[in-house]
């Protein structure tokens, strides 16, 4: 299984410490990332709020927030390997 | 045809010398009465008259080279003739058990019972490079095969199928191939003019449409008046409409949707993505109009208008949906002066939902 790693959002918000976006929040880097997988086209988004610094490319940020979210994916993708699949009874194994 | 000679190492020819005697003359050589010049290549091929009389080989010699000289000198007037025999070989013939010549051929016609055969491997570029040329046509009876490229090099020519040629194949110069009937793919019995037969269970008879920066184009047209176009563009984006090509296409009439035992249905039928607990993710772009959105996990919906200068407006939704940024919510909202609609999970957990917009895009 193939996953290919999308931008879908990449910018400065002011964020409570729910996450929820406030006027009065911190200022914080938004970056949402969509996970693909290449064989179904389906796919895991999730979003994170990162500190913002100057010492920060673009690319630390996004490899902050992928690495935030990895194991995520590793589930979302255990939760749906199976699906569709055949349960063959006399060999006690998914086929 | 007969050959007069001797030997299987050649054929003979036959050449007559006539001399008349002058009293007691022996040696007859050189010029004749016919001014041909004795010529002798092999003595015991001659056969030498006097006065009609043929003489035995004893009564004469060719001991002398191109010379025959009787044993006992002729009368004045005696009529000499010298018959004389020779030999030549084909130096270079074919023999009728086959060889290989050097050179050309050139006939009439010809007929072979067994294989035509050229080893030369000049490729050919026009009607008259090849290794096997003619200025007609060429008729094959069976199979032929083709090692390498095929060119039909006449504008307008026709490749032609079928004992009664009723199927063609015709090049337009300069603009593409015309077929003259129905095209099967996958199908040995086309019953549509482009039919395409996916033969195998669970899979889909595809067509593949590849534009550069764009999608693919499918133009429909009344006669010589296109009428509707269905296209796609690099985006993901679909459009049907009457004309106007990418970025322009317009409906100007009616998109209908017939079904006679259900209701006709507009519907998102993948998953739109899984959200992480508080990912979000803009689910339209400049666009107004109704939004609905199910969450699957949980087997509800919201509908919500949307409207350029408003965030969106709940039509109907129960308590887990909310219209703004909320926590332990499914939120579904905008900003004001905001073409754009997110949606953001902030119930807990990763969900899975599907959606579809229906409106206007700016």
């Amino acid at each position: 299984m193939t996953i290919n790693v999308k931008v879908l959002s990449f910018q400065d918000e002011k964020i409570d410490d729910n996450n929820t976006l406030s006027d009065s929040g911190t200022l914080k880097k938004n970056v949402t990332l969509e996970a693909i997988e290449t064989d179904t086209n389906e796919s895991y988004t999730a979003t994170k709020w990162l500190t913002i610094s100057n010492s920060k490319t673009d690319d630390d940020y996004v490899k902050e927030a992928y690495d935030a979210i990895k194991d995520d994916i590793t589930v979302w993708q255990n939760s749906k390997k199976n699906i569709g699949k055949t349960f063959n009874p006399n060999t006690g194994k998914i086929e | 045809m007969p050959y007069i000679g001797k030997g299987a190492n050649g054929f003979g020819i036959r050449e007559r010398y006539r001399y008349s005697a002058s009293g007691s003359q022996t040696a007859f050589t050189g010029s004749d009465l016919d001014s041909k010049t004795l010529q002798i290549d092999n003595g015991s091929l001659v056969d030498v008259y006097l006065n009609g009389v043929l003489l035995d080989t004893a009564d004469y010699n060719t001991s002398t080279a191109n010379t025959v000289t009787l044993t006992t000198g002729a009368t004045a007037s005696d009529e000499v003739m010298i018959v004389v025999y020779d030999v030549f070989s084909l130096s270079d013939a074919l023999p009728k058990s086959g060889g290989t010549l050097s050179g050309g051929l050139v006939g009439t016609t010809g007929t072979f019972s067994g294989v035509l055969k050229t080893d030369d491997t000049t490729d050919a570029t026009s009607t008259t490079d090849g290794s096997l040329q003619t200025d007609g046509g060429l008729s094959v009876a069976k199979d032929a095969v083709i090692g390498d490229d095929l060119s039909l090099k006449s504008d307008s020519a026709i490749l032609n199928f079928g004992a009664d040629n009723d199927v063609t194949l015709t090049h337009i110069a300069d603009t593409g191939l015309a077929l003259n009937t129905k095209l099967g793919i996958g199908t040995a019995s086309p019953s549509a003019q482009l039919h395409i037969d996916q033969g195998s269970s669970n899979s889909y008879a595809t067509m593949r449409l590849e534009g550069n920066n764009r999608g693919g184009q499918i133009d429909l047209y009344q006669g010589s008046t296109i009428t509707n176009q269905i296209l796609g563009d690099q985006s993901g984006n679909l459009y049907i409409g009457s004309s106007g090509g990418y970025g322009q296409v317009a409906l100007d009439s009616q998109v209908e949707f017939s079904s006679s035992n259900k209701c006709p249905a507009i519907k998102s039928a993948t998953f739109l993505t899984q959200l992480a607990d508080d990912a979000q993710r803009s689910i339209t772009a400049n666009a107004q109009g109704l939004i609905i959105v199910t969450s699957y996990n949980h087997g509800i919906t919201f509908i919500g208008r949307h409207e350029y200068a408003n965030n969106v407006q709940v039509i109907s939704a129960n308590g887990t949906w909310a219209n703004s940024d909320t926590d332990g919510k499914l939120c579904v909202f905008s900003g004001t002066n905001d073409y754009s609609i997110t949606l953001k999970n902030r119930y807990g957990s990763a969900l899975d939902f599907k959606a579809i917009f229906i409106g206007t895009y700016q």
